[in-house]
């Protein structure tokens, strides 16, 4: 193993804060602590942060923190926490995701736990995920969005999003009528 | 009137609270995206939410396009032509 595999990886988030990818809470927790060796398969599941990485080479990171000029210190924390309880997960090819991701809202339990927080948080988290491109932990955002929209009313739609309606009620009852076309498919 | 001390007060107050990250701060292709996760039914519903979220519905609605001719004894039968030229004002709109 070469020493690079033991680098710490530092990340910089937008409020100037460094983060120790392997000393992050809650990955510090006694017996769970991240081992350095892992430091670089955690940082590396976001691709972004993998170009980075391989552009910058071994001696370039040195001790230096990486910018991460879009993502806040919280979500940063909680995006590395995803990153390090999947950093074992075999990468999917692009090709076979796409069929598989599609048409299903099914979160494995600890995703679906991981995304229980408050509005505001998880849609960063989606940008974040976004920006760094990750794109497992992006879908797990975007089936997680699509889960608070299933099976509820137009206006708990509204409600859930805080969305305003902009309809007259002529478009509205156009729309109805229009929607009969996708029904009974 | 406002004197010194209330302009003071003015410019000192705290910044207004940034907006909070909504649905509409997401990139377009994650919003199209999530509604691709989305079945026929929720797509339906989402259709009635407002306009931008009828937009992202209808795209997923009527990417697999299909026309269906209604039945020549409903009621609400009118044309076969009517219902081609709906079906094609619904997918381009």
């Amino acid at each position: 193993m070469s020493d690079a595999k033991l680098q710490k990886i530092l990340l910089q988030s937008n409020d100037g804060v460094t983060i120790d990818v392997g000393k992050s809470p809650p990955l510090d927790i006694g017996f769970w602590r991240t081992p350095p060796s892992l430091y670089r398969a955690v940082a590396e599941r976001s691709v972004l942060i993998r170009n980075m990485l391989e552009d910058l080479g071994d001696e370039g990171i040195g001790n230096q923190a990486i910018p991460i000029p879009n993502v806040n210190e919280a979500v940063l924390k909680k995006v590395i926490e995803w990153c390090d309880h999947h950093r074992n997960d075999p990468v999917q090819p692009a090709d076979e995701e796409a069929d598989t991701r599609k048409k299903t809202t099914d979160i494995e339990e600890w995703d679906q736990k991981f995304m229980q927080v408050d509005q505001e948080m998880l849609f960063e988290v989606i940008l974040a995920a976004n920006y760094l491109d990750i794109k497992p932990l992006l879908d797990v955002g975007c089936k997680t969005v699509a889960n608070m929209i299933k099976g509820k009313s137009p206006e708990e739609i509204r409600k859930t999003f805080n969305i305003t309606n902009d309809f007259t009620p002529e478009e509205e009852e156009h729309i109805r009528r229009e929607n009969e076309w996708a029904e009974d498919r | 009137m406002i004197t010194m001390s209330s302009v003071d007060t003015f410019e000192a107050s705290p910044p207004p609270a940034r907006p909070r990250t909504g649905f509409f701060d997401l990139p377009r292709e994650v919003q199209r995206e999530i509604f691709s996760h989305c079945c026929q039914g929720d797509l339906i519903c989402s259709s009635l939410v407002s306009k931008e979220f009828r937009e992202l519905a209808a795209a997923q609605l009527y990417r697999n396009f299909h026309i269906v001719f209604p039945d020549e004894d409903d009621p609400s039968y009118d044309s076969p032509i009517d219902g081609l030229a709906g079906g094609l004002d619904t997918f381009v709109t």
